[in-house]
C-alpha cells in the first residue's frame, strides 16, 4: 500500500513535468497544427541553462566560462526567459517561412530543428551527463531530502514543490488564455487563422507568444527535472518531448486543462507500469497508450472531435 | 521488322535519361574490377544500402507525402529476423549447421521484407483516419519500441550482446569478400530501384501522388485513400526489411545500436536532400551524403566531434525545407506543390492585381 502511494506520488511528479512540456505542444498544435518536435530540446536547454546559472563555472565548447552562481529560484526564470527567446527564434527561422506550405514541409523542418538543437547542445556541453547542483531548499543538513510522512509513505518537499508549481503555472496559464485580450486572440487564431486576421488579430504575433509560453513552460519543466534527477544531458529531452506530445494527445490536443490531465495520467500510468509490470519497458507504456488512443479515442479525454483536414 | 531495327528503335526510345541510367549501371558494375581496395568497396556497398533505403522511404515520404520517422525499425525487423532464424533457432535450438541451409538467405530476403511490410501496415493502420502527422509520431514511437525490445528481450535477441550472422552464400559460393558483396548489393539495388520505378509509374503510384497532392480531391476521384496509404507504408517498409536482411549478413552482426533513431533521421535527410517524390533524388542524396560521411569518418576533428554530423543533418533538413523543398534534384511538380501558397496563387493573378492597383 505504501509502495503504491509512493509510486502514485512519483507518477504525479513525473506527470507534472510532462504536463508542462505538453502545454507547448498543445498550444502550438492548436494554432498552427504543427508538432514542434523541438520542445523536447527546449526542455533540455532549460535544464542546462539552469545549471549554468547555478554554478560558478562550467565548460562551454570545451572552455571554462564563469557564471553567476545564482539560487535555483532565480536561475530557472532566467532559463525560462532565454529559452522563450530561443522558441521565438526557432519559429521565425524554421516554421514561419513554411506557414502556408504543405504540412509535411513544416514537420520535416521541425524534426530537423530538434536534431540540430540536440547536437548543438552536445557540442556546447559535451555528450556525457552534467551534474545538476542540489537546490538546497529541500535538503536537510545531513544531505537527505526533507519529507513529511503520510500513513508511512514519504512525500518529499521537492515532490510537493514540483506539483504545486505545475498546478500554479496551469492555473495562471488558463486564466491568461481565458480572460485576457491576448488569450482571446489566441483562441480566435486557433479556431480560424484567416478570419481572426481579418478581425485585426496579428496572427504571427499570437503564434510568437504561443511559442514564448510553450518554451518557457518547457524550460521550467527542464529546471525542475534537473532538480529532481540531478543531471542534464543533450539527449534528455527527446523521449520526454515525445511523451509530452502523447500527453497532449491524451488530454485532447489544443486544450490546456487537457494537457495537464493528460500529463498527470501518463505520468501515473508510466510510474505504476514500471513498478508493477516491467521497468525495462517503461518507455514503451506511453507508446502503447498512444496506439490505443489513436484507435479508440483520437480526440483525447477532453478534446473535441478533430476533423481529418482543417 | 528486323531485329536490328527493333533494337535500334528501342535504343532511340531510351533518350538521354535512359542512356545515362544504362551508363551509370555499367560503370557501377565494372567499378570493382578497377578499384582494388576493400575500403572503397565497403564504402560503395554502404552507399548502395542507403540508396535502397532512401528509395524505399521515398515511397512513403516523397510519393505519398507522409512522414515516416521510424524507418529504421523495419530495417531492424529484417536484420533481426534473419539473425534469429539462422542463429537462435536453427543453429542453437536445432543444431543445424548454417552452411547447410545457405539457401535460406535468399528466402529470407523476401520473408524479411514481407515481415517488415506487415509491421508497416500494423503501425500505419491506427493513423489512417487521422492527419498524416500522427504517422510521424507512431513511426517514431515504433522505432524506439523495436530498439527497446531488441535491447531487453535477451532470450531471443541476446540483448546488448547482439547476434553474429554468417556471410551470404550460394551453393558453397560465399559472398565473403568486399567485391562479391558489392556485386550482390548492386544487384539488389538495381532490382529494388527498378521495382520502385515500375510501381511509381503504375496506377498505384499515381494514386499515391494524388494523395500527396490533395487527399480530399483524391478521395473524391474515387481513390480509396486508406487502402493506398496502407499499401504505401507496406511497400516502403518492404525494402527496408530486405535491406535489413542483407545488412545483417553483410555486417555479420546485428546489434540494437545499429538501429538508432538517428539512422531514421539520416534516411529522411537523404530523401530530402536529393529530392522527395523523385526517383533519382534519394539515390543522389545517398551517394552524396553517405560517401562524404564515410570519407570524413577518418578525420580527427569528426572523430572528436561526432555531433557535427547531427548538426549538419538538422541544418540540411531545415534549410532544404525553407529554401529548396524539392531537394537538389527536385522535380518541377514537387517544387510547385511545396511552395508556400500565397493569396495570389499564380503570377498572372499577381499581375492582374498589380494592374488594378495602378489604375
Amino acid at each position: 500500500m505504501d509502495y503504491l502511494i509512493q509510486q502514485l506520488l512519483n507518477g504525479l511528479m513525473l506527470g507534472s513535468l510532462y504536463a508542462l512540456i505538453a502545454v507547448g505542444y498543445t498550444m502550438v498544435y492548436g494554432i498552427i497544427e504543427l508538432i514542434n518536435f523541438a520542445f523536447g530540446e527546449l526542455f533540455m536547454f532549460g535544464a542546462f541553462i539552469s545549471i549554468a546559472m547555478m554554478v560558478d563555472s562550467m565548460a562551454i565548447f570545451g572552455q571554462q566560462v564563469n557564471f553567476p552562481g545564482l539560487h535555483f529560484l532565480l536561475a530557472v526564470p532566467i532559463a525560462m526567459a532565454v529559452v522563450a527567446g530561443m522558441g521565438v527564434a526557432i519559429d521565425r527561422i524554421a516554421y514561419r517561412p513554411l506557414r502556408n506550405a504543405p504540412r509535411l514541409a513544416a514537420l520535416i523542418s521541425a524534426i530537423g530543428m530538434s536534431i540540430l538543437l540536440q547536437n548543438v547542445a552536445q557540442a556546447m556541453f559535451g555528450s556525457s551527463q552534467v551534474f545538476f547542483p542540489d537546490i538546497g531548499m529541500f535538503t536537510s543538513d545531513n544531505g537527505l531530502p526533507k519529507y513529511i510522512t503520510v500513513s508511512n509513505a514519504q512525500i518529499t518537499y521537492l515532490q510537493i514543490f514540483v506539483v504545486a508549481v505545475t498546478v500554479a503555472a496551469m492555473l495562471i496559464l488558463n486564466f491568461f488564455v481565458q480572460r485576457t485580450r491576448i488569450g482571446r486572440a489566441m483562441r480566435a487564431a486557433a479556431q480560424d487563422k484567416s478570419t481572426s486576421a481579418l478581425m485585426g488579430v496579428n496572427v504571427n504575433r499570437v503564434i510568437a507568444i504561443t511559442f514564448i509560453i510553450g518554451s518557457a513552460m518547457g524550460a521550467l519543466a527542464g529546471g525542475m527535472y534537473g532538480a529532481i534527477y540531478h543531471f542534464a544531458k543533450p539527449d534528455m529531452g527527446f523521449i520526454p518531448g515525445l511523451k509530452a506530445f502523447i500527453a497532449a494527445v491524451l488530454g485532447g490536443i489544443g486544450n490546456i486543462p487537457g494537457a495537464f490531465l493528460g500529463g498527470i495520467t501518463l505520468g501515473v500510468i508510466e510510474s505504476l507500469g514500471s513498478a508493477y509490470i516491467s521497468s525495462e519497458y517503461r518507455d514503451a507504456f506511453a507508446f502503447v497508450i498512444l496506439i490505443l488512443l489513436l484507435i479508440f479515442k483520437p480526440s483525447g479525454l477532453l478534446g473535441s472531435h478533430i476533423s481529418e483536414k482543417a | 521488322m528486323s531485329i536490328a531495327s527493333r533494337i535500334d528503335q528501342r535504343v532511340r526510345g531510351l533518350g538521354w535519361y535512359g542512356a545515362f541510367v544504362i551508363a551509370a549501371v555499367a560503370v557501377a558494375m565494372v567499378l570493382p574490377l578497377v578499384i582494388d581496395s576493400a575500403r572503397w568497396l565497403t564504402l560503395l556497398t554502404i552507399v548502395l544500402i542507403y540508396v535502397v533505403l532512401a528509395s524505399g522511404l521515398n515511397i512513403v515520404v516523397g510519393f505519398t507525402g507522409l512522414l515516416d520517422l521510424g524507418y529504421v525499425a523495419f530495417y531492424a525487423v529484417g536484420g533481426y529476423y534473419t539473425a534469429i532464424l539462422f542463429i537462435q533457432v536453427l543453429e542453437t535450438r536445432f543444431g543445424v549447421a548454417v552452411s547447410e541451409v545457405w539457401w535460406l538467405f535468399w528466402v529470407n530476403l523476401l520473408v524479411g521484407g514481407i515481415l517488415a511490410s506487415i509491421a508497416g501496415a500494423i503501425i500505419g493502420y491506427p493513423t489512417l483516419r487521422l492527419r498524416g502527422d500522427y504517422l510521424a509520431i507512431m513511426t517514431l514511437a515504433f522505432g524506439e519500441i523495436i530498439r527497446i525490445v531488441a535491447n531487453n528481450w535477451d532470450a531471443v535477441t541476446r540483448g546488448p550482446s547482439g547476434i553474429s550472422v554468417p556471410d551470404p552464400a550460394v551453393a558453397g559460393f560465399v559472398f565473403g569478400d568486399a567485391r562479391r558483396l558489392y556485386w550482390l548489393i548492386l544487384g539488389l539495388a538495381i532490382l529494388s530501384v527498378f521495382l520502385i520505378s515500375r510501381v511509381i509509374r503504375s496506377r498505384i503510384g499515381r494514386a499515391w501522388t494524388a494523395i500527396r497532392e490533395d487527399e480530399i480531391a483524391a478521395e473524391a476521384m474515387g481513390i480509396h485513400t486508406s487502402r493506398y496509404k496502407l499499401l504505401s507504408y507496406a511497400v516502403g517498409a518492404f525494402f527496408a526489411g530486405v535491406m535489413g536482411v542483407f545488412f545483417a549478413h553483410y555486417l555479420n552482426f546485428v546489434h540494437p545500436s545499429n538501429f538508432k533513431l538517428m539512422e531514421s533521421i539520416l534516411m529522411v535527410s537523404l530523401v530530402v536532400l536529393g529530392g522527395m517524390g523523385n526517383l533519382i533524388g534519394p539515390i543522389a542524396g545517398a551517394v552524396l551524403w553517405i560517401s562524404l560521411q564515410e570519407y570524413l569518418r577518418d578525420f580527427e576533428f569528426i572523430q572528436a566531434h561526432p555531433e557535427v554530423r547531427g548538426i549538419a543533418m538538422g541544418a540540411v533538413l531545415v534549410a532544404m525545407m525553407v529554401l529548396r523543398p524539392q531537394g537538389l534534384l527536385g522535380s518541377r511538380r514537387v517544387a510547385l506543390e511545396m511552395r508556400p501558397r500565397t493569396v495570389h496563387q499564380s503570377e498572372q493573378e499577381r499581375q492582374a492585381v498589380a494592374d488594378v492597383r495602378s489604375r
